[in-house]
């Protein structure tokens, strides 16, 4: 039967945005572009997400130099008792991008309060290992409801009379305890070296649990850290030569679920920038030491390994 | 002459010279000459090297010819087949005193005196013409980089095949040079089984020299009080009675799946001969774990990890504090399992002890009791021995911990760790118990970035710095949410045109700089898929490319071999790769110029496997510059 194929093509989509202050004056300086045009091409973006399968879940994080924040996310994704979840999906039905700004700008302003009390940060960068461990939890808390939803039919068909909602929450989840799910990262700043340990074990949790990072950089220059996700996780990283068509990049490349992908010819992460951050320092490097042990990366020749205690007496492979 | 004390070793036909102009004579080469004389001695005149005076051999590829040369001159030899002369070259170069071979080796640019250090680092193991033959068989890629680069005198032959020791070494012939350890069976001592006669209550344990050994490589605290009580307080067979009696129940209570009947841990039940030198073994384990522990930065410590505390019971979150009570003492009986597995492993890893692997050869197989005389003196020669050695590895130890494990401990490094922690991982701090368990979301974000700043890292203040471009920012950001109109979002939502371009670029894989440099034709020749973009060029040609990256890529491995240059002799040997690179750079460039007419596709599908090479090449040439800059700056003026 051709159902079960048409059944996989749904995905759980979590956007990171990143809103830190280097980010946005970044791109409230792009000729052509401007903050209120990305919001727009991106709202027009979610739209066409969530209308391309009536599955597709979307769920909102920005991401500043405090952290990140969930701004929105689909009414399917609120746990079945949450307050209003029913309400909320009936009151916001259409078009999403309405529910998605409001959420946006209850974040904006939550933002600006906490950062009232908070000193202010010396580098504007955001959080973005922060950012991508919050959106991967997200996921693995959706993927977790889900498969405890599939386990758990028996008892609740049996139940009488909510047996019919309980029955029906169960089909919904059913077809998504395997859904995939993607991370799409619209970052406007640049690395922030001291992060790269975080940033590579949210990475490598991601490629674990078999989940996609793709990225579109906007701020200046390459991101190595996202470079390095798209190409650990098989996402698509895409630096568009043309922010002002951001709208197009975004519909023709990062709307795509996985599946599809792999029919496509999409543009290719040519040239990843694959140098680490040293442990000790947290320089970028080009050329270091390496733990033989725990392949700790250093940028000076240790007599022992600071992680895991190794003696290399003197002699230190390079 | 003195062929009477200077035999000859290898004699073949060979003329001297080449060409017309050859002379057809014998070559024969002794412990310390090699001598040519000709066949008619009117023809020419014998020659006569000594072998320690050559400066450097020569040898044609595909031809049998050799060049000998010397201070006194070069000798030409041709030999009738190429195998002849692989023959006499590998003779010469074993003659050749030790010192002089790596000179030899590395040819023309070791001969500087001081730079001995370029050539062969000492453990390198040429291939014998026969390994090198069949590898160049069995690899004609390997044996083209050999032409193109050891042949053409850009790396020596220790240089090349240093970097290829595993086909040398793996390639049998040079397995006599390397001489293997002795094994321990990898057999559990689980395997030493009692054998019962079914008639009597009793069981039998067979032991030999070899299991006894193993007993107390295994088992320290046995070791310690056989050495201890025999033969002084208990005899051969009484000791080992004993420790099989403590064996055997041990045995008995894991078969019954480890269920303590009297509530006993597994390791409690120890025959108290063993007991305590039991404990003292676990106190210096203790100790030297300690020491251990000293040398590990206390924010990062994975060491203190305990391996062996795998157990049934869970921890953490998933640990249940009303499972049943017997289930900690099973884990630990798992535990005890887990360590002897352990233990026994590392004692097979470390390998036979050397002195020792001729007393495995002693006659074996007497019963536990029956005949203990001559096992008698077997044992104590093997507890003796075990015991000196491990005194003297002991005493290796502890002369290098002195050094070592002291300095470990010094202030300095104790505050640079402290220093280093208060930029790292801040969830990892030590000091802090309360800090300990750092929320994802950073409260306050300046520990952070400050950090990241102290620690010299181009900060990424592109706001404009300070609350003021924060909140600014933070005011644009609401504006524009503020005039967003979400259910009329403007459509198009962007130029039209410019969507139409970039869904040109995403669907073509158009390379702006190829069609910049190309022009049309770019965009033609990359609509083919990538597979098939070779498949119009020539194989010749494909063939051609193919060596030359190759033969680029072995010098870029060479050249990042020498990288950083902390020494003469890899500033030498850097500079003479950049060199090599930069003639390798000017050919690919020439490929890339004229492939094969203009304006053809072929002609960009050359570039495109080439450019990558070219910037390799590049990066590596501006690596060298930067470095050569900086070792200009540190030397003295």
């Amino acid at each position: 039967m051709s159902t079960s194929e048409w059944e996989d093509d749904s995905s759980l989509l979590a956007l990171l945005l990143d809103v830190s202050p280097a980010a946005l004056a970044r791109l409230a300086s792009t000729p052509g572009l401007g903050l209120q045009s990305l919001l727009e091409q991106l709202l027009t973006f979610v739209n066409a997400f969530l209308l391309l399968n009536d599955a597709n879940r979307l769920a909102v994080f920005t991401a500043d130099a405090a952290g990140a924040r969930l701004a929105y996310c689909s009414p399917a994704c609120l746990p079945p008792g949450a307050a209003g979840a029913g309400d909320a999906a009936e009151a916001t039905a259409w078009p999403p991008s309405v529910a998605v700004l409001a959420g946006l700008q209850q974040a904006a302003t939550a933002a600006a309060g906490a950062g009232a009390g908070a000193p202010a940060a010396t580098g504007g960068s955001c959080q973005l290992s922060a950012a991508l461990s919050r959106a991967l939890c997200f996921i693995q808390s959706q993927r977790r409801r889900a498969a405890a939803a599939a386990a758990g039919p028996g008892g609740g068909a049996a139940g009488g009379g909510d047996g019919a909602t309980a029955g029906g929450a169960v089909d919904e989840m059913g077809g998504q305890g395997s859904q995939a799910a993607r991370v799409l990262c619209l970052s406007g700043g640049t690395d922030v070296p001291s992060q790269y340990i975080a940033v590579m074990n949210a990475i490598f949790s991601a490629q674990r649990s078999g989940i996609l990072i793709d990225a579109c950089q906007l701020g200046p220059g390459h991101s190595a850290f996202l470079q390095q996700a798209a190409f650990l996780t098989g996402g698509v990283y895409l630096k568009p030569a043309k922010p002002q068509a951001l709208a197009q990049y975004l519909n023709s490349v990062f709307a795509l679920d996985a599946r599809t992908r792999g029919m496509l010819r999409l543009p290719g992460a040519a040239h990843v920038d694959f140098r680490p951050s040293c442990f000790c320092h947290k320089r970028q490097i080009d050329l270091g030491f390496v733990c033989s042990a725990c392949l700790s990366i250093f940028c000076e020749q240790l007599p022992a390994c600071t992680t895991c205690g190794t003696d290399f007496q003197g002699k230190v492979k390079q | 002459m003195a062929e009477s004390s200077d035999p000859v070793l290898f004699t073949r036909r060979a003329q001297r010279g080449t060409g017309a102009a050859a002379v057809d004579g014998v070559c024969m080469v002794s412990r310390s000459r090699v001598r040519w004389q000709p066949n008619d001695p009117s023809k020419g005149q014998p020659a006569t090297l000594d072998v320690a005076a050559i400066t450097r051999t020569q040898q044609a590829p595909g031809k049998p010819f050799i060049k000998l040369d010397a201070a006194s001159g070069a000798l030409v030899l041709g030999f009738e087949s190429v195998a002849d002369r692989d023959e006499a070259v590998d003779l010469l170069k074993q003659l050749k005193p030790p010192a002089a071979a790596p000179q030899q080796a590395s040819g023309a640019a070791s001969a500087a005196p001081g730079s001995g250090g370029i050539g062969a680092p000492p453990g390198v193991l040429l291939p014998t013409a026969k390994q090198r033959a069949a590898l160049f068989q069995a690899d004609p890629d390997l044996k083209q980089l050999h032409q193109s680069l050891v042949e053409a005198g850009i790396l020596g032959e220790a240089e090349f095949w240093g970097a290829r020791q595993e086909l040398v070494r793996g390639g049998g012939g040079g397995g006599a040079r390397l001489r293997q350890r002795a094994g321990l069976p990898s057999a559990m001592l689980a395997d030493v089984k009692p054998s019962a006669d079914g008639q009597t209550e009793k069981v039998h344990f067979q032991l030999t020299p070899q299991i006894i050994q193993q007993i107390f490589t295994e088992r320290p605290e046995v070791h310690r009080a056989y050495l201890a009580h025999v033969p002084h307080t208990l005899d051969e067979k009484a000791f080992w009675t004993r420790y099989f009696k403590q064996q055997y129940k041990k045995m008995a209570r894991r078969r019954r799946q480890g269920l303590p009947v009297d509530g006993r841990h597994d390791d409690d039940d120890d025959d108290e001969l063993f007991l305590p030198f039991k404990k003292q073994l676990q106190e210096q384990e203790r100790e030297r774990a300690q020491a251990a522990m000293s040398r590990v930065d206390p924010t990062v410590n994975m060491a203190a990890d305990a391996g062996e505390h795998f157990s049934a019971a869970a921890y953490g979150s998933l640990h249940d504090g009303t499972r049943d009570p017997q289930a900690a003492l099973r884990a630990s009986h798992v535990d005890s399992i887990a360590r002897d597995i352990n233990r026994h492993a590392a004692v097979v890893l470390r390998g036979a002890p050397e002195g020792l692997a001729g007393l495995e050869a002693a006659p074996s197989g007497a019963d536990a009791g029956a005949d203990n005389t001559p096992q008698h003196a077997n044992t104590g020669k093997i507890a003796a021995a075990l015991a000196a050695q491990q005194k003297a590895a002991a005493k290796a130890a502890a002369a290098g911990g002195g050094s070592s494990g002291d300095e470990a401990l010094s202030a300095d490094r104790m505050e640079e760790w402290q220093q280093r922690a208060a930029s790292a991982l801040d969830d990892l701090r030590l000091d802090d118990p309360e800090s300990r368990y750092l929320p994802l979301n950073i409260q306050d974000p300046r520990a952070y970035f400050d950090a990241a700043a102290a620690a010299g890292m181009a900060g990424s203040g592109e706001a404009g710095g300070g609350a003021g471009g924060r909140t600014a920012a933070a005011a644009d950001l609401r504006r524009a949410l503020a005039a967003v109109r979400p259910a009329a979002l403007p459509s198009p939502p962007c130029d039209p045109q410019l969507a139409g371009a970039v869904l040109l670029e995403l669907s073509q894989d158009q390379d702006a700089s190829l069609v910049e440099e190309f022009g049309p034709v770019a965009a033609s020749a990359l609509q083919y898929p990538p597979q098939d973009r070779a498949r119009g060029l020539p194989p010749v040609l494909l063939e051609h490319l193919r060596g030359e990256a190759l033969k680029t890529n072995e010098l870029l491995r060479h050249f990042w071999g020498c990288v950083p240059l902390t020494s003469a002799a890899r500033a030498a040997r850097a500079a003479k790769l950049g060199r090599a690179l930069q003639e390798q750079r000017k050919l690919l460039q020439g490929h890339l110029q004229h492939p094969m007419g203009e304006g053809s596709s072929h002609q960009v599908h050359v570039a495109m496997m080439l450019r990558p090479l070219v910037a390799a090449v590049d990066a590596a040439l501006a690596r060298h510059g930067t470095e050569q800059q900086q070792r200009r700056k540190q030397a003295p003026p």
